[in-house]
């Protein structure tokens, strides 16, 4: 038996719906049950290789830091991971994070990154799942190399009054849903986080002292206007401050950033589905460096405004297909990293090198069924950035069902016309986005992917293999240093390099999905190799995973304690290591080797939580959630970063080590929901 | 400052590679820092073995050429220098050295131009501490632009000789612009306390505002990032400098000096 949860079975049924999952007219409301039944694993592997994350799991699941967070979900996933602790961007497949595109309410958001790996910018409790494509994509999927996240929220339209309350040590979280008529549901949600109050020293060293808050928004509305269209609008705006200042050097480094994402979309559920969607997404960041006498402010930022739409004209049918067609178009204003120096230094800045391009495209994708067991699909996608350059991609799947086996194979290939560059090797927010243009080509890349997956035991346990293979173009690094921003002839498209290379891997998964234990297993390898063109000296991308290999499981105890653990032990990441060590002016230089041919030390992290729910009555029913966690248990040491100095007491070189910001941190938390 | 490796893939490394720090200053004689590069061990090392004491250093300005003399100085590390008195700075010159050692042999060739006058170096109180000051050196913009800067500081009270100011490369665009560089200490990182960048009152120091060629500027700049930023968490880089020396590493410095004794105030 596992954990007996009270839910409201019409939750369960009609959560509000992600899209296309709009409450049918003739649903009746029923009285609520009991469901014995423990939650499983909050990210499922389906049978095509892709994933899907129940906020509602999570909610009742393990929690990092106090936090249940959809992205941090997703990183338990074999084949995903992050580069290090303190970025929160997912690799996926070899992609780098800015080739993952995230669809909240269907708009795009272009840095959906917190700092310190703990939190996305996604309140959970607003959202009511997150499905992640990253095999077999069709050929309306857009315009990026890597995965789609889709991330919907949660809308009650028979529910008056329904939400949560959230307190943890690092942020407080409020969500209010309410339905209106069934006709109508609102919800919206706001975090604040207040990190410094209580992790502050954890954040600090003898040479930095670091703070970090952030808050976001999110408003979500719907209206049933009849049963077959539904209208939503949504609203997300995030704001993150990160402060570092440097004992050594009198200096302070602040990094803002912000997204402002708003959307509008109609869909219809009738005999050929079909939804349009329009949004506006912006994403801006402020580097400001400063000196006791002068400091330097750097400005970039993106916006898009868009729409994109689709429909379904009839269902595939044996040989006669099934058609999906449809477009999008969007304009961008794209300011790459610009700099402003303020106090005692006088020297002209380099003016902000605003571009304006537009992109548009059209897809068709045609489903074929010639038996129960085989399906198969070819697209073709047709685009254009601002008319200089196009890209025609044709896409292919194929799903084989063969008693509980499921085969998948795809094909296809994928252009991205935008870029993510900049001084961090992490990704963190100092990076900008640039479009395509005369310094930088659009990314193009040759996907090709194969899959199986099974149950077992009735379905109790699911396995999962895949392996891909794409070949990649135009992948664009930055080469500048720091204090070029402030040259009077800057300019941030001088600094990009573009490389050419492949990515490549294996998953294997186990999950176990039923009963008072379950959980998941699972081993990737990700190879991601790069050279310049021209060049056949080849270096690993800085999304070279190596290997890894990650667990975690949930025991509920009774029905009102569970405990969780989650493991990885993974190949540290990828770096650029020192050939050779010298001294100029006093100081120990170093000349660094082969591009990223060095890798930090494995790196492992086991984080325990235990959690008991407990239910009030009255006249408002509350269920309360208390969860404990402790984030690296076993306190090891994962390397971050390293660098050789000279010992001042020694006068000898000698290595030191970063460590991530986690080691034996512990947090609690309390939520109410109603 | 430095990311290094200890395990993965090795870098591909060479037995001796040599290494220079050098300049000859208008109106000074030149000195040579000859030393070989360090391979990383993780386990650390020691830095003075890498000291090279009887190497053959020589300098010519397209005249004459002379064999420089090997000789212990405190005022920098590893505490070793060749020197000569046989030739002195002039503008408008080329000067070329070589170094060699065993297998080793490196060598440089730099121009020298007409140094810029300091037309002044002022101070201004910090609201956010009453005993350091913020100082500013303040100089024209020659008419031959573009003209490439870099600033030196001497402290008065310090064994260490003179040593690149934190932040203090500069490039002068426009011929008769008056041209402003802030004046900090220069950042050591084998120094336990923590690092004050601004001068204090009461301190006594030479600054020394060096014109150089574009490619030495582009070393000390390229310095100062690294020296600024690459322990930076945030924003941390991992690209070697570039080098004016030929079979080596390191810079070779010929400089147009002007320089002003200030004690700030």
């Amino acid at each position: 038996m596992g954990v007996a949860l009270r839910l409201p079975l019409l939750l369960l049924l009609l959560p509000g719906a992600a899209y296309g999952a709009q409450p049918d007219s003739t649903v009746t409301q029923l009285s609520e049950v009991v469901v014995e039944a423990n939650t499983g694993p909050a990210a499922r592997i389906t049978s095509g290789g892709n994933v899907k994350v129940s906020a509602e799991s999570l909610r009742y699941g393990s929690r990092l830091m106090g936090e249940a967070d959809l992205l941090v979900a997703l990183k338990r996933v074999g084949g995903v991971s992050s580069v290090g602790d303190y970025g929160s961007g997912l690799v996926i497949q070899g992609n780098d994070p800015s080739q993952v595109i995230y669809l909240v309410d269907g708009a795009p958001v272009f840095f959906p990154y917190r700092f310190g790996g703990v939190f996305s910018t996604f309140n959970t409790s607003h959202f009511n799942s997150v499905n992640v494509m990253r095999y077999g994509r069709l050929a309306a999927t857009p315009s990026r190399l890597g995965a789609v996240v889709n991330i919907a929220p949660r809308l009650d339209y028979f529910n008056p009054l329904s939400g949560s309350v959230n307190v943890g040590l690092l942020a407080s979280t409020l969500t209010v849903r309410t339905g209106v008529k069934k006709r109508f549901a609102l919800s919206a949600s706001g975090r604040i986080s207040y990190i410094d109050a209580l992790y502050g020293r954890f954040l600090n060293n003898d040479v930095n002292a670091n703070h970090y808050n952030f808050g976001d928004i999110n408003l979500s509305a719907g209206w049933r206007i009849d049963s077959l269209n539904y209208l939503t609008a949504g609203y997300f705006f995030n704001s993150d401050k990160l402060h570092s200042g440097n004992n050594n050097y009198a200096m302070n480094t602040r990094l803002r950033w912000r997204n402002n994402v708003a959307s509008l979309r109609w869909t219809h559920r009738g005999r050929r589905p079909a939804e349009i969607t329009a949004y506006y997404s912006e994403f801006g960041s402020r580097l400001n460096v400063g000196f006791p006498q002068f400091d330097v402010t750097g400005r970039a930022g993106i916006a898009s405004i868009g729409a994109t739409g689709r429909i379904r004209l009839n269902g595939a049918r044996g040989f006669k297909p099934g058609f999906t067609v449809g477009g999008e178009a969007a304009g961008y204003s794209i300011t790459p990293l610009w700099a402003e120096l303020h106090g005692e230094v006088r020297q002209p800045s380099a003016p902000a090198r605003r571009t304006r391009p537009y992109e548009a495209r059209v897809f068709a994708d045609a489903e074929f069924m010639p038996s129960d067991v085989l399906t198969f699909s070819a697209g073709l996608s047709v685009s254009t950035f601002s008319f200089r350059y196009y890209a025609v991609d044709p896409r292919f799947s194929a799903e084989l069902r063969a008693g509980d086996n499921c085969w998948n194979i795809g094909a296809g290939r994928y252009s991205q016309y935008l870029h993510l560059i900049g001084f961090s090797e992490i990704g963190l927010a100092s990076n900008f986005w640039l479009g395509s243009g005369s310094d930088v080509t659009p990314q193009r890349s040759w996907d090709f992917s194969a899959g199986w997956s099974r149950p077992l035991m009735g379905g109790d346990l699911f396995l999962t293999a895949s392996l891909y293979y794409k070949i990649v173009s135009s992948q664009s690094e930055y080469s500048g240093q720091v204090l070029d921003i402030i040259d009077a002839d800057y300019d941030a498209a001088g600094h990009i390099f573009t490389a050419d290379g492949y990515n490549t891997g294996l998953d294997i998964g186990i999950q176990k999905r039923f009963g008072r234990l379950t959980g998941s297993a699972s081993y990737s390898f990700g190879r991601a190799m790069r050279h310049l063109p021209g060049s056949s000296e080849r270096f690993h991308s800085l999304t070279d995973a190596g290997h890894q290999f990650k667990a975690d499981a949930e025991f509920g105890i009774n029905s009102h304690w569970s405990v969780s653990a989650s493991f990885v032990y993974s190949s540290g990441r990828v770096y650029t290591p020192t050939r050779y060590l010298y001294i100029i002016a006093n100081r120990l230089i170093a000349e660094y080797g082969a591009r990223n041919s060095g890798r930090m030390p494995d790196y492992q992290r086991l984080d325990l939580s235990g959690t008991y729910r407990f239910r009030t009555g009255g006249r408002i029913p509350l269920n309360h959630t208390v969860n404990i966690s402790l984030i690296n248990a076993y306190g090891h040491r994962n390397v971050e970063s390293q660098f050789f100095a000279i010992d001042g007491e020694t006068m000898r070189y000698k290595l030191y080590r970063v460590s991530s910001l986690y080691r034996f941190l512990p947090s609690v938390s309390y939520s109410i929901d109603f | 400052m430095i990311l290094a490796g200890c395990n993965g893939d090795e870098p591909d490394v060479r037995a001796d590679v040599p290494v220079i720090e050098a300049w000859i200053d208008s109106g000074g004689h030149p000195a040579v820092m000859f030393t070989s590069a360090i391979t990383p061990d993780p386990e650390g090392g020691d830095l003075m073995d890498k000291m090279i004491r009887w190497g053959k250093v020589t300098i010519s300005d397209g005249e004459r050429e002379v064999v420089m003399t090997g000789a212990r100085s405190n005022d920098h590390f590893p505490p070793y220098r060749y020197f000569t008195a046989e030739i002195l700075g002039e503008p408008h010159k080329n000067y070329r050295i070589t170094a060699d050692y065993g297998s080793m042999h490196a060598e440089s060739v730099c121009y020298m131009h007409e140094p810029t006058p300091i037309d002044d170096i002022t101070f201004t109180a910090d609201s956010d501490n009453d005993t350091l000051r913020s100082t500013t050196l303040h100089f024209t913009a020659p008419d031959d632009v573009p003209a490439y800067y870099y600033l030196t500081i001497r402290d008065s009270e310090s064994t260490a000789g003179s040593l690149p100011a934190l932040m203090g490369c500069k490039e002068a665009t426009v011929a008769g612009e008056h041209v402003t560089i802030p004046v900090f200490n220069s950042k050591q990182n084998y120094k336990v306390e923590h690092f004050v960048a601004q001068l204090r009152i009461g301190q006594s120091a030479v600054v020394s505002l060096h014109r150089v060629t574009k490619e030495v500027y582009e070393f000390w700049r390229a310095y100062d990032d690294a020296v600024m930023f690459s322990e930076n968490m945030l924003l941390g880089s991992n690209a070697s400098l570039p080098t004016n020396i030929s079979g080596g590493l390191g810079v070779f410095s010929a400089r147009a000096t002007s320089s002003k004794f200030i004690t700030v105030k």
